[in-house]
């Protein structure tokens, strides 16, 4: 039993296997359950989202002959968020001959999550990184190519080995074709059974197991039932609980909240990424923030001017009055420090008044040295897309004057605590990817969500759900089971309570509120006054919007203000919960910042002592204080230190 | 900037749409052609008005989601943009922009501005994909690929599948988009064992799916956000003769 | 057999079969236009219509001449009849169109008028095949026959319009079936697209030239 809990023991065993962590992977493949092939196809598998995680594990799943049901909210699961990751996929190839192994990617990653994931998951997922490159490949993914033929690496964020893979600034986008277009066949062998335009609203738990999900058709209103064995939830993170974010409009926390709300744990929900490059703010009709990838630290150079409000154009400020703030405090590591070092730094200098750009929340990536150095054609090969993306959107050429940059919320490490299986704290119920919150710790490493996708869906999730299925008693269920019924009803009696508020303001503004209210008090810095600021706040908001919303139409047709009611309603409740795990974990580390805990130099100050722990949060129901579990971390290969980036 | 803006509207796959009328109030040049619906759409909304309704996602011109006709243009008037990286700078005080859906049989309108694309989807699981099941992959070094090969592919697989090909081509051919897929597998070695199938199956089901055929009218190309060249349709055809002459069927 | 029936139905199939039938049509061109040649061939003996004369007499006394007639009949229906085909399943794809089209710079005015040059054409065929091979020909004096026919404004103008059309037609045509057979190559494209244009405005510009020299200059002489 590795967990510790207040309440229920058994739901936080992490299960992790015995022996030395090189072995535990290949001994817990050897001792879980095999299914006979024959029986596979006996098994039906929800699978919601078709990100990386969802697309890839649906793909595997029908290949070892499950019948596997897809959902996503888009038109087609090849637009699923991951499409949008740039910068690359990491893996412990070594190719370049420059001293990486399964190993260092695994320390790196415990490292850069700063001492607050499992070393047996970290572990697991740089064992199968390689794999995950070659299956790429073999799916026809057309990565960066040296002459001879080999591929290509380059360093990203944070590595000073060079194990990143990419294909252009399109890395994710690439991977994402690969796994759908594996799925696709699957679809057209008859294995797996695409459902767009389908969002899960509801999880169906049935004598304590995950059993299916009702999904309302997005197009005729409908809600629909659909029985499993087992469910999958690949959905992503909760990034966009800050409205504005990197994320896609419709990215969304409410299936994983949903899941929560019956009786997955949350874990360790303030852990939230906050992306260095992204492309500033400029209104309040903004609607999303742009992240251009890191590597573009890699020969950008980050300044902003040494004197306060300097109102300069940034080629009349000459060398000397430029402030190198990362290369100064970091000579080692300089430009490419981790993101959240990266991006605590840019506040810093911004709320220092050093701020460039019109609002002064911004700081410049200047090209001009590597352009000198490298010429206008390397780096239009290299990041040529890039320069184009961000002259698109400020209509301003990087290959002139240096790019304006500012922080914003990217991507969330935590999310549903999961066991060594994937398997939630609802058996049946299984969290992949960015919805679960195994392996990153605090903060994730650059081209490692790619990694983590790929590894859960192609290469983890399709042996350890046979586990599940190969052990659980599953007694045949189909829509017809009063459950059903009784969650659709539940389903539509809110969404009817939404439609009927005909208040004044749309779920928009609500969400615009919630968005600013986090982002001032629960973003890059926090601490116990924002927090309890927030606390306040929140629930007052809820309780305005559950008054005061306007939702025009029915739900009986293709409603988007719908949808987002719906979605924003989740999110004014589980910022009170990643407020309140903010609150609680009274340290700093990783994308955690708090401000009471730091270091002389203004740098994370981790508490090993009492927080050396996985927070995960269980749901207790309306209006109460949810109760926190904690899972200890034990560090027995990779020896927690303070980060140092100098 | 103050815009008036003529929507297409229509209640659904069944009912009649037609143009409605809306004053976008100021808007600033810096917000995105989709913030500028967001803020017509707020306004719609506070006043219990049904809101217009189009597809979108990512907002950064990589998810293909995004599918308007702005001006009769689909992405709008930029070379080389989604209509979500469009910028209102590029229009005029006073301008009159006309907003209509993706137009075509085989993507059937859902509502407003909203059509079905899942002809697309079809058209990949006819064949857009290389057999590899999960774990049988070589090292991945173990495949040379050379670099222009590559490079060519990877031209090729850059299609968000917004389907803009086929909402500016004038007979509504799906070429482009398929031929993107097909070049980009035929041009790597992975490719090599379902070429011939590969291009057969696809290439039935656009014919299936009531796309139309390709004339060479090149305006697919010049409306790619991707900038997609149609150098990737005559390979596509030549793959199509080859394999329909090779191949041992009879 | 089955395979031939659905590579000839087929969406790429179907426009193979119209540049290939095209390109048959453009020998036929080059053909004819030689033939023609020899409408300003010098006179001999007085009679400016001996060489022409005898270039027909002497190809209409062929025995395959039949059989070629009936082979050209063909071609030509081929590339008319898919061309509708193919036309009509592309107005079919579109059921409801665009209230504002604009084009974004791909097409030109020759790709977008390819079926309605290829209609005038057609028309011009009909006039032109009815007139020149199935009207009463002076006897074997064919060079005659075809000044009768060509003589006057409304014959010139109808001519040079058609050779326009046929110029039109041409430059997207030649280009296109290129393409069509997959024969692109950023080397070899641009020669080819030049090539087609080339082809296409000394095609129109010699049967132009007939025209006019027919229409408004060599009127009148026997």
């Amino acid at each position: 039993m590795n967990g510790a809990s207040t309440k229920d023991p058994i739901k936080m065993n992490a299960a992790i296997p015995d022996g030395p962590i090189q072995e535990k992977w290949d001994k817990h493949r050897f001792d879980l359950k095999l299914i006979n092939p024959a029986n596979k196809r006996k098994y039906e598998i929800l699978v919601v989202g078709t990100g990386l995680a969802g697309a890839s594990a649906a793909a595997a799943l029908s290949e070892l002959g499950y019948k596997v049901k897809v959902f996503c909210i888009q038109d087609s699961p090849r637009r699923a968020h991951s499409i949008a990751a740039q910068g690359g996929i990491n893996a412990a190839k070594n190719y370049p001959n420059d001293s990486d192994s399964v190993w260092r990617l695994f320390y790196d990653t415990v490292k850069g999550g700063d001492y607050r994931a499992r070393e047996a998951n970290v572990y697991r997922l740089a064992q199968v990184s390689n794999a995950i490159i070659d299956h790429c490949v073999a799916l026809g993914v057309p990565f960066a190519r040296e002459y001879g033929g080999t591929l290509s690496n380059r360093s990203f964020g944070g590595a000073q080995v060079s194990r990143t893979f990419y294909a252009r600034g399109q890395t994710g986008q690439q991977l994402l074709l690969g796994a759908y277009s594996a799925m696709m066949r699957q679809v057209a062998a008859g294995g797996v059974e695409v459902f767009a335009r389908r969002e899960m609203v509801e999880l169906v738990v049935i004598d304590g197991r995950a059993r299916g999900v009702v999904c309302r058709n997005l197009v005729t209103g409908k809600l629909e039932s659909y029985a499993g064995h087992a469910v999958l939830l690949c959905t992503g993170g909760y990034g966009n609980v800050f409205y504005l974010s990197t994320n896609a409009i419709n990215s969304n926390a409410s299936a994983i909240w949903r899941c929560h709300k019956k009786g997955a744990l949350f874990a360790n929900p303030c852990y939230t990424q906050i992306h260095p490059t992204c492309i500033p703010v400029s209104g309040d009709y903004q609607s999303k923030l742009t992240l251009m990838s890191e590597s573009l630290r890699n020969d950008g150079r980050i300044w902003v001017p040494k004197k306060k409000l300097d109102g300069r154009k940034p080629s009349e400020i000459p060398e000397g009055e430029r402030d190198y703030f990362l290369e100064r405090k970091y000579p080692s590591f300089g430009n490419l420090v981790p993101r959240d070092v990266a991006s605590r730094n840019a506040k810093q200098v911004a709320d220092d008044g050093r701020g460039v750009g019109s609002t002064g929340f911004a700081v410049y990536l200047d090209f001009a040295d590597s352009l000198k150095r490298l010429g206008v054609d390397v780096i239009r090969e290299r990041y040529g897309n890039l320069f184009e993306m961000y002259e698109h959107i400020t209509s301003e050429d990087p290959y002139q004057s240096p790019m304006r940059i500012y922080p914003a919320a990217h991507y969330t490490m935590g999310g549903l605590w999961v066991d060594y299986n994937l398997m939630t704290s609802i058996p049946g119920l299984f969290a992949l990817g960015e919805a679960n919150f195994s392996d990153h710790g605090a903060n994730r490493l650059g081209a490692s969500a790619l990694m983590q996708g790929l590894a859960d869906g192609y290469f983890i999730a399709p042996y350890t759900l046979g586990g599940y299925l190969g052990t659980a008693r599953l007694d045949k269920v189909d829509t017809i089971h009063p459950a059903f019924a009784e969650v659709e009803g539940a389903v539509r009696e809110r969404l009817q309570k939404l439609l009927s508020i005909k208040g004044k303001r749309t779920p928009s503004e609500f969400h615009r509120e919630l968005g600013k209210l986090l982002w001032d008090n629960c973003g890059m810095g926090r601490n116990e006054a924002g927090l309890m600021k927030c606390l306040a706040a929140i629930p007052q908001m809820r309780e305005r919007y559950w008054k005061e919303v306007m939702v025009p139409g029915t739900n009986e047709e293709f409603n988007q203000a719908l949808e987002r009611a719906d979605r924003v309603a989740d999110y004014l409740e589980l910022s009170e919960l990643l407020v309140r795990d903010a609150l609680h974990r009274k340290e700093s580390c990783g994308g955690h910042f708090r401000e009471e805990s730091q270091t002389e130099e203004g740098e994370a100050k981790r508490d090993d002592a009492n927080f050396s722990y996985v927070g995960a949060w269980e749901f207790a129901g309306a209006g109460r204080d949810p109760v926190l579990h904690k899972e200890p971390l034990a560090f027995e290969y990779v020896k927690p230190s303070q980060r140092s980036y100098k | 900037m103050n815009l008036t803006l003529k929507v297409w509207r229509q209640k659904d796959g069944a009912s009649r749409g037609a143009l409605e009328t809306y004053a976008a109030r100021d808007i600033s040049p810096d917000a995105s052609f989709l913030e500028m619906i967001d803020i017509v759409n707020e306004e719609l909304i506070r006043e219990g008005k049904d809101p217009i309704a189009f597809d979108n996602d990512c907002r950064e011109g990589i998810c293909g989601t995004c599918s308007l006709v702005v001006n009769g243009r689909a992405h709008g008037p930029q070379r080389n943009h989604t209509v979500c990286t469009l910028h209102m700078r590029h229009f005029k005080d006073g301008d009159v922009i006309v907003v209509e859906p993706w137009r075509s049989r085989a993507f059937p309108v859902i509502k407003d501005c909203v059509v079905d694309r899942a002809a697309l989807d079809r058209l990949t699981a006819a064949g857009g994909y290389i057999s590899v099941p999960t774990g049988s992959a070589v090292d991945a070094n173990a495949i040379l690929v050379p670099r222009d090969s590559a490079e060519k592919a990877m031209d090729a697989a850059a299609c968000i599948g917004c389907g803009a090909c086929v909402a500016a081509c004038p007979n509504a051919s799906v070429s482009l988009f398929l031929a993107a897929k097909i070049s980009q597998l035929a041009l790597l070695p992975q490719g090599q064992p379902e070429r011939e199938r590969r291009v057969k199956a696809m290439t039935a089901l656009m014919k299936a799916e009531g796309f139309g055929n390709c004339s060479w009218e090149r305006e697919c190309e010049a409306t790619c956000p991707k900038d997609i060249k149609i150098a990737n349709i005559s390979r596509m055809n030549r793959e199509f003769l080859l394999a329909a002459l090779s191949s041992a069927e009879h | 057999m089955n395979w031939l029936c659905e590579f000839m139905t087929s969406s790429i199939g179907k426009k193979l079969e119209v540049a290939l039938f095209g390109f048959f049509l453009c020998m036929f061109l080059v053909v004819h236009l030689g033939g023609n040649l020899f409408l300003w061939a010098p006179a001999v003996g007085g009679d400016p219509g001996h060489w022409f004369n005898l270039y027909a007499n002497t190809l209409e006394s062929q025995f395959f001449i039949t059989f070629a007639e009936l082979g050209l009949a063909a071609v030509f229906l081929v590339h008319i009849a898919v061309t509708l085909w193919v036309q009509w399943e592309n107005w079919k794809a579109r059921p409801i169109g665009y209230t504002t089209t604009a084009w974004a710079g791909g097409r030109t005015i020759s790709s977008a008028s390819t079926i309605y040059t290829g209609v005038i054409l057609l028309i011009f065929l009909i006039v032109h095949v009815r007139a020149m091979r199935f009207e009463e020909r002076f006897g074997g004096q064919l060079y005659s026959h075809v000044l009768h026919e060509l003589t006057g404004t409304p014959a010139a103008v109808f001519y040079l319009v058609c050779m326009a059309a046929l110029g039109l037609h041409l430059s997207h045509g030649v280009q296109a079936a290129a393409r069509t057979f997959g024969i692109d190559h950023p080397k070899f494209t641009p020669i080819i697209e030049k090539l087609g244009l080339a082809f296409a405005i000394v095609m129109a510009g010699s049967f132009g030239a007939i025209a006019v020299w027919g229409g408004w200059f060599a009127g009148g002489k026997p």
